[in-house]
C-alpha cells in the first residue's frame, strides 16, 4: 500500500532503515544467495549488474547427460535438470504417483475442478502408454482452462470489479460498467493459448494496436485487444470523488508497483524515492519507465474512471446508433402527446361541469385561477381556490372513467406503439480501457518520490540494465495514429526474444507456471526475481523452461504440457516406508526444495467451491458477462443477491464468476484465503483455521450444497447405502471407499436416519437427510481440500 | 498478501499428534496436564514451526498473563484528552511555524476547546472528556512521548502491529500466542472482537499471521450477532447430529494424516475442528453475557445505546481473558472514529461519550476482580494529531507525538512517562516509539524481542526487527527491573 505522503521525517533518522518493507526481504536475498545451494553462474554481479542471472538474455543450457540408471528416469529434458541436483544430494524421485491421484492432480491443476467419475475411471481403464498425455490434451482443451489459468494472471493484475477504494461493507463505490470484458479478455487468451509476447503487448498497448479511433465497425477482436488494456485500470483510483492530486499520484505508483511485480517480478517501487537499494535500478528509470504511461495517466489532464469508458461500438456505429434512438424517441414522444391530449380534453369537459356547481358569480374568475400555474396565482385566486378548489379539481381516476371507448382504443393503440417503439432504443456495453488522453506530458523525476518537489525532467526510456544501453528507447518509441507509441514501445522492449529484458520477462512467467503445477515456484519469491528476491532452486532448468517459451512462440499451453508429462511433475505426494530409506531425504532436504516428490497442496478458496458444485451436480458452467451480483451485511457476511439474480442457477456458476471486491468476498471464499485486493499478489496463502472448519460444517453454502448432493446420490445411486455411499466418495473424492470407510460411512448413515426419523422424519425423508450429512462430512475432509 | 510459498508440508518433523502419543489425548487433557516447555523452543536456532496452543514459558518470567489492546482507530487527539498544554492555550491563533501534511497551507495553533483537570492522588491531568479513564488515573502508565512513522491510516496501524509498514506479517499477538500458547484449550489464543463493517484495505492484515503458523491468527469474534462465524449450522439440524458428523470427520482426516505423518497442516486441520467443537460451547458460555450482574453491565454501559457497542467489546474482553485467552484485540468501530479533521469540537466529544466508559470500566473492573495484575491493558491509537488547526474546527494527522495509556500487567500506576513540545506536537522528552512500546509488551508477558524471532526466507525474523530499528524496552515504564 503506498501512502502517498510522509511528512517531515528529518527527526527519525532510522526511519528510511526500516520503513520500506523490502529491507528484510532484501537482507534475506542477500543472505540467502550466499546460502544458495548452487550460487548462479557469472555472479560477479558486484562490478557487472548486467550478469546477474535474471538480467542476461536467455541462453538455453544444454540438457544434462546423466548416467544409465539417471537417465532410465527421464521421460522429459525437465527431468534431467532435476534428477542432476537431486544426485547431487543422494536424493532420487519417488515413485510415480498413483493413477487415482494423478488424475485428479491433472484436472485441478488444469480446470481447477476435480474430474467426474467417469473421467476419471475412463482414465483407469486405459492402460495404452498415451492414456495420460491424451487426458493432458483433453483438459488443455477445454474451456474451463482458461477459466483456472485466467484466475491465476487475475490474481497478478489485482483484478476487481470495481476500480475505487472499498472500505464500507454496504457501499460500493466505483463501480463501472464493463470491468469483466477485461476478466473475459484474460480467460480466452488462456483458452486460445495466446502467446504471451501477444499478451503482454494486447494488455499494455492494445489501443494502440488497434484503429479504434477511426474504425468504421468494431469487430470482437477490436473490442477484445481494447478491453486487455483494462490491465491498467486495476490499482486503486479515487479520482472520482477525490480530486487532490495526491490520489493521482498514488494511483501512479500503484500501478507502477502492480506492473513491476507481475510482468518483470522486481520491487520497482523502491526506486521511486531514491536509486533502489538492493537492484540496479537507478531512480531515474523509474521516473523514464513511468513516462510511458502518463501520454494515458496525465495527472494534470485527468479522466477519472468512468470519463475513461469507451462506447463498445465505433464512434461511426455510435453515431448511427444515437441518430436512430433520437428517431425512436422523437416518434415515442409525439405519440404520448397525443395519448395526453386525448385525456387533456376529457379533463377540460370535466371541469367545466364542475363549474357548474360554482357560484355564476365567481365561475369566470375561478376558470381563470384554474389555469394559472400554482406559483403565479395572485392572492385573490388563492382565495377562490381555497373556497372551490375541491370542488372542481378533477383526478386522473375521474379522466380514467370519462374515457371514450374510442379515446380507450386510441390510447391502447398509442401505448402498444410506444411499448414497441422502446424495444427499438438501442444500448452499447462500455469498455474500461486506456489510451492517450493527449500528447504526452512532461516527466520529471521527483525528489525524495514527492510529487510536490519535482526534480529534472526525464526523458522516456526503460530500465537501463535491461537495455541495449541509454537511448533504447530511441529506436522503439515511435508515435502510431493519434497515440504516442510510448507503450507500444514498452511492449516491445519487454519481448524481443534474444535481449535482457525478454529473457526476465519469461522467467517471470515460467517460474510462475511452475508454482502453479507445483506449489513452489523454482525461485520461490515469484513476485520477485530481483537480487532481492530468492535465488533458484535449479537455475538452469528455469532458463531452459524460458527459453522453450520463446521457442515456442511464447505459447504457455506446450509448457505447460511438457511439465505435467515429466516424471518430475507425475511423482507420487508421498513414500511409502519412509524410514527403510538410507539416507533419509527428509533429513537431507527436509523442505523438498529439491522435489523428490511431490508437493501436497491445499487448493484455493475459489477452488474449494467450485468444487463442491460439480460433487453436488449443481455446476453452472455459463462462461463470462456480467457479474454474479452478492449482497453484503453490514457485518461483511457476503451472501448472493437472490433479487439479482437472473435465474437461481446464476448462484452456482464459478467462483471466477462472482462480484470481485477488494475486501468483501463470499464469506466462505474469505476464510479459505481469498486475498485481500491491494496489489499484485502472485502467490495465495493457505491457512488452516479454527473459522474454516466452523464453515464447512456451517455455512449456508455447504448445507446447501450438501443437500444438492445428497439429491444427486439418491437420484444416480442404487438403494443400497453401499452403493450410495460409494458414488458420494466417487463424486467427491474421485475414487471408492475401502472397506473401513464404507463402515464407518454406513453407520454415520444409520446413525443420522434414526435421529431424524425420532424427531419426526418419515423414513425417505430422514435417508435423505443422513446421506445430506455424509455429503457435508466428505465436503468437510481434508482430502477434499487437497490435492495430492 | 505474500506469503511463505506453499510451504512443502509434509515437511514438519514432530507433529502434536507424535507427541501426544495419539491415546486420546486433546486439549482439555493438556490443559490439565499443563504442560509448559522448557526446551528453549524460543531460541533463535529454532527453525521448525510449532503448530499447538499449549501454554509454555517465555524467556523470562511474566508479568502478565494476558493482554488487551484497545485499539482507538483514527488518531485520537493527544491534545485535547491526555497532554493538557498551557503554551497552545496561550498561542491560539498563532502560527508557529508548524507545516501541515500533504503540502496543504500551515494553520495557525488552535487551543484546546477542553478544560483539563488533576484527577486521583497522583494528580495526573485528564481533559473533561474522558472522566471514566480519569477515573482510573492511578492504576495508569500515561505515555505521553509516543511517536510513530507513517501519518496515514492504512500504514500506521500496521507499523504498529507488525512491526513495519508492510502486508503478510505476523501481527503482535500472533507473535504472543504463537511464544507463549494459550492457557484455555477451548478458545483461541489470539482473539479479535472486531465489526467489520467499514474496515480499510488492512483489514485482516492486522491481525494476520504473516508466515507464523496460521493456528495463532487472530480469530474474530463478532461484537454483535453470534459472537464468531458460522458457529452455529446456517440451518436447524436435530442434536447430536454434529457429535456423529464430526467422528467421521475426525476419522477421515486422521486417516489421511496419516498417510502425511509429518504435515502440519494436516494436524492443524484435526485441532481445529476439536477447537471449533469446544469453541462452540466456550464462545457462547464466555460470551454470554447474560450472565452478568446488573450492576456490572451498568458499569460497561451496557444499557445505554451510546455506550453499549463499545461497552459489549471491552466486557468480552475481560470475559475472555478471565478464560484465559492470551491475547484480545479490540478494534473500535471504523470509519476511524477519532478521526477529526473538522468539527472537533462536538464530534471528539461524541466519540468520548461512546468509548470512555468502556475502556474505564475495563480496567475498574479488571482491578476489582485481582485480574489486573496479570493483565496488560494498553489504550493505543496509530498516532496523534496536530496542535494546529485543520479548516478551523479541526486537526490533521501528526506523527511526531501521541499519548498511550496502559495498565497492570507489571507497568507503573498512576505515572506519566515523557513530554512532548510546548504544544504537543513532538516528542521531546523521553521519546518512545511505537517499536520500543511493542518491546516493552513483549517483555512484560516474559519474552526477550530480540530472541523471539522465526526463520522466514533465511532470515531471523522478529516484531521489532531490534538490529535496524534499535527498538528498546522502556526500562523507566516497568516496576521491576527489566531482564538483560
Amino acid at each position: 500500500m503506498v501512502t502517498g505522503f510522509v511528512d517531515d521525517v528529518r527527526s527519525m533518522p532510522i526511519w528510511r532503515r526500516w520503513l520500506a518493507p523490502v529491507f528484510a526481504v532484501c537482507l534475506a536475498g542477500s543472505a540467502s544467495v550466499a546460502a544458495a545451494e548452487t550460487p548462479p553462474p557469472g555472479a560477479s554481479t558486484e562490478e557487472d549488474p548486467r550478469a546477474f542471472w535474471a538480467f542476461r538474455p536467455l541462453v538455453a543450457p544444454a540438457v544434462p547427460q546423466l548416467p544409465g540408471p539417471l537417465a532410465e528416469q527421464v521421460r522429459t529434458p525437465i527431468d534431467a535438470f532435476v534428477l542432476r541436483q537431486l544426485a547431487k544430494r543422494d536424493l532420487s524421485f519417488s515413485a510415480a504417483a498413483p493413477p487415482t491421484r494423478l488424475v485428479r492432480r491433472a484436472w485441478f491443476d488444469l480446470l481447477g475442478l476435480p474430474p467426474s467419475p467417469e473421467q476419471a475411471e475412463a482414465f483407469l481403464a486405459d492402460t495404452t502408454p498415451q492414456a495420460y498425455e491424451r487426458v493432458i490434451d483433453r483438459l488443455l482443451a477445454s474451456p474451463h482452462f482458461g477459466e483456472r489459468w485466467g484466475r491465476h494472471w487475475l490474481d497478478v493484475v489485482g483484478y476487481t470489479d470495481l476500480v475505487s477504494y472499498d472500505g464500507d461493507t454496504t457501499g460500493i463505490f466505483g463501480f463501472i460498467k464493463g470491468r469483466w470484458r477485461y476478466r473475459d479478455y484474460v480467460i480466452d487468451a488462456f483458452n486460445e493459448d495466446k502467446p504471451y509476447d501477444r499478451f503482454l503487448r494486447e494488455q499494455i498497448a492494445g489501443d494502440e494496436l488497434v484503429t479504434w479511433r477511426t474504425a468504421k465497425e468494431y469487430t470482437p477482436e477490436m473490442v477484445a485487444t481494447l478491453a486487455a488494456t483494462g490491465f491498467w485500470r486495476n490499482a486503486e483510483d479515487r479520482s472520482e470523488s477525490a480530486k487532490e492530486l495526491e490520489y493521482k499520484w498514488s494511483f501512479l505508483y500503484n500501478t507502477m508497483q502492480t506492473f513491476g511485480t507481475g510482468v518483470m517480478g522486481l520491487t520497482l517501487r523502491c526506486a521511486r524515492c531514491h536509486d533502489h537499494k538492493h537492484e540496479p535500478i537507478p531512480q531515474r528509470d523509474y521516473f523514464r519507465l513511468l513516462s510511458l504511461i502518463t501520454p494515458a495517466f496525465n495527472v494534470e489532464n485527468w479522466k477519472n474512471p468512468k470519463e475513461r469508458a469507451i462506447p463498445a461500438i465505433s464512434a461511426a456505429q455510435k453515431k448511427v446508433m444515437d441518430a436512430a434512438n433520437a428517431a425512436v424517441n422523437k416518434r415515442v414522444s409525439d405519440l404520448e402527446a397525443r395519448v395526453a391530449m386525448v385525456k387533456a380534453a376529457r379533463q377540460q369537459q370535466l371541469i367545466t361541469a364542475k363549474l357548474q356547481s360554482v357560484p355564476a358569480a365567481q365561475r369566470k374568475a375561478l376558470q381563470a385561477a384554474l389555469g394559472t400555474p400554482d406559483d403565479k396565482r395572485t392572492a385573490a385566486q388563492r382565495g377562490l381556490f381555497k373556497q372551490f378548489g375541491d370542488q372542481v379539481t378533477v383526478k386522473n381516476e375521474e379522466v380514467d372513467q370519462a374515457l371514450t371507448a374510442d379515446d380507450k382504443s386510441v390510447i391502447a393503440k398509442h401505448n402498444q406503439q410506444v411499448a414497441e417503439l422502446k424495444q427499438q432504443v438501442q444500448t452499447h456495453g462500455w469498455i474500461q480501457a486506456i489510451y492517450d488522453v493527449g500528447p504526452p506530458p512532461a516527466t520529471h523525476l521527483l525528489e525524495r518520490g514527492e510529487f510536490k518537489t519535482p526534480g529534472e525532467e526525464v526523458r522516456p526510456g526503460f530500465i537501463e540494465v535491461l537495455s541495449a544501453g541509454p537511448d533504447a528507447f530511441a529506436s522503439l518509441g515511435r508515435p502510431v495514429a493519434g497515440s504516442s507509441g510510448r507503450r507500444t514501445a514498452l511492449a516491445h522492449w519487454l519481448t524481443q526474444p534474444g535481449t535482457p529484458a525478454a529473457g526476465l520477462v519469461a522467467r517471470v512467467i515460467v517460474n510462475r507456471l511452475w508454482q502453479h503445477l507445483t506449489g513452489v515456484g523454482i525461485v520461490p519469491t515469484s513476485e520477485n526475481l530481483g537480487m532481492s528476491g530468492d535465488p533458484p532452486t535449479h537455475p538452469e532448468l528455469l532458463d531452459w523452461l524460458a527459453a522453450e517459451l520463446v521457442q515456442n512462440g511464447w505459447r504457455t499451453k506446450p509448457l505447460i504440457k511438457n511439465i505435467m508429462l515429466s516424471a518430475t511433475y507425475r511423482q507420487a505426494s508421498r513414500r511409502e516406508n519412509m524410514s527403510a530409506v538410507k539416507p533419509d531425504p527428509r533429513q537431507l532436504d527436509p523442505e523438498n526444495r529439491f522435489l523428490w516428490r511431490a508437493r501436497l497442496r491445499r487448493l484455493e478458496s475459489e477452488v474449494i467451491r467450485d468444487a463442491m458444485l460439480t460433487a453436488s451436480g449443481s455446476f453452472n458452467a455459463d462462461m463470462g458477462g456480467q457479474p454474479v451480483p452478492l449482497k453484503y451485511r453490514r457485518d461483511g457476511v457476503a451472501s448472493f443477491d437472490e433479487e439479482k439474480l437472473s435465474t437461481p442457477q446464476t448462484a452456482w456458476r464459478r467462483s471466477i464468476y462472482l462480484f470481485q471486491r477488494r475486501v468483501y468476498h463470499l464469506t466462505v471464499l474469505g476464510v479459505f484465503d481469498q486475498p485481500v485486493i491491494a496489489g499484485s499478489v502472485c502467490r495465495r496463502n493457505t491457512s488452516a483455521v479454527a473459522l474454516q472448519s466452523l464453515s464447512m460444517m456451517n455455512d449456508t453454502l455447504v448445507l446447501e450444497q450438501a443437500d444438492q448432493f445428497a439429491g444427486r446420490v439418491l437420484a444416480q445411486a442404487g438403494d443400497s447405502p453401499e452403493q450410495r455411499i460409494e458414488l458420494a466418495f466417487r463424486l467427491a473424492l474421485s475414487r471408492r471407499p475401502n472397506t473401513e470407510e464404507l463402515g464407518w460411512s454406513s453407520e454415520l448413515l444409520r446413525q443420522q436416519a434414526q435421529r431424524y426419523q425420532r424427531s419426526g422424519a418419515a423414513h425417505a425423508d430422514a435417508e435423505r437427510q443422513a446421506l445430506m450429512h455424509l455429503c457435508r462430512v466428505l465436503f468437510n475432509s481434508s482430502e477434499f481440500l487437497y490435492v495430492e | 498478501m505474500w506469503n511463505e510459498p506453499a510451504m512443502d508440508i509434509n515437511q514438519v518433523p514432530l507433529s502434536r499428534r507424535q507427541l501426544l502419543q495419539r491415546s486420546g489425548m486433546g486439549f482439555g487433557s493438556l490443559a490439565l496436564a499443563a504442560m509448559l516447555e522448557d526446551d528453549g523452543l524460543l531460541a533463535a536456532s529454532t527453525t521448525r514451526p510449532r503448530v499447538d496452543l499449549r501454554p509454555r514459558r517465555g524467556h523470562f518470567p511474566a508479568q502478565a498473563k494476558s493482554v488487551i489492546l484497545l485499539f482507538q482507530s483514527g488518531a485520537p487527539s493527544q491534545m485535547d484528552l491526555f497532554d493538557p498544554k498551557p503554551e497552545l492555550q496561550r498561542q491560539h491563533g498563532k502560527d508557529v511555524g508548524i507545516e501541515s501534511l500533504q503540502g496543504r497551507a500551515r494553520e495557525p495553533l488552535m487551543a484546546s476547546p477542553f478544560r483539563f483537570r488533576p484527577h486521583g492522588e497522583s494528580g495526573i491531568e485528564f481533559s473533561e472528556l474522558v472522566p471514566h479513564l480519569a477515573g482510573v488515573v492511578d492504576d495508569l502508565s500515561v505515555i505521553r512521548s509516543l511517536y510513530t512513522f507513517d501519518p496515514c491510516h492504512a500504514g500506521a496501524p500496521l507499523i504498529f502491529l507488525t512491526g513495519k509498514l508492510a502486508f503478510g506479517r505476523p501481527t503482535l499477538g500472533t507473535w504472543v500466542s504463537y511464544a507463549l500458547g494459550t492457557e484455555n484449550q477451548n478458545l483461541p489464543a489470539y482473539v479479535v472482537l472486531h465489526d467489520i463493517e467499514g474496515h480499510n484495505t488492512a483489514g485482516a492484515a492486522l491481525w494476520d499471521n504473516g508466515w507464523l503458523p496460521a493456528l495463532y491468527r487472530g480469530t474474530e469474534f463478532r461484537p454483535k450477532g453470534s459472537p464468531v462465524l458460522n458457529l452455529r449450522a446456517a440451518k436447524a439440524l436435530p442434536a447430536g447430529a454434529d457429535r456423529d458428523d464430526l467422528q467421521l470427520i475426525g476419522r477421515l482426516n486422521q486417516r489421511y494424516a496419516d498417510r502425511y505423518p509429518r504435515a502440519a497442516d494436516l494436524e492443524t486441520r484435526i485441532r481445529n475442528y476439536e477447537l471449533a467443537a469446544r469453541m462452540q460451547l466456550a464462545a457462547e458460555q464466555n460470551l454470554d453475557l447474560s450472565r452478568e450482574t446488573a450492576e456490572t453491565k451498568r458499569l460497561y454501559g451496557l444499557e445505554n445505546p451510546v455506550t453499549a457497542e463499545y461497552g459489549t467489546q471491552c466486557l468480552m474482553a475481560r470475559r475472555l481473558v478471565e478464560a484465559g485467552v492470551r491475547f484480545v484485540q479490540i478494534m473500535n468501530k471504523p470509519h476511524n472514529p477519532w478521526d477529526h479533521h473538522g468539527n472537533l469540537k462536538k464530534r471528539l466529544p461524541a466519540t468520548c461519550a461512546a468509548t470512555d466508559q468502556g475502556s474505564g470500566a475495563l480496567i475498574a473492573d479488571l482491578k476489582r476482580r485481582g485480574l489486573l495484575d496479570e493483565t496488560l491493558v494498553l489504550w493505543v491509537g496509530e498516532f496523534g494529531r496536530l496542535p494546529t488547526s485543520q479548516g478551523g474546527t479541526g486537526r490533521d494527522h501528526n506523527m511526531h507525538a501521541f499519548t498511550a495509556l496502559a495498565a497492570g500487567g507489571g507497568l507503573k500506576a498512576g505515572y506519566v512517562h515523557g513530554a512532548t513540545d510546548a504544544f504537543g506536537h513532538r516528542a521531546e522528552v523521553d521519546a518512545v516509539s511505537v517499536l520500543d512500546l511493542l518491546a516493552t509488551m513483549l517483555h512484560q508477558v516474559g519474552l526477550d524481542h530480540t530472541q523471539l524471532t522465526y526463520k522466514h526466507n533465511n532470515l531471523d525474523e522478529s516484531l521489532t526487527d531490534a538490529r535496524t530499528t534499535d527498538a528498546t524496552v522502556i526500562a523507566d515504564l516497568l516496576t521491576r527491573p527489566a531482564h538483560a
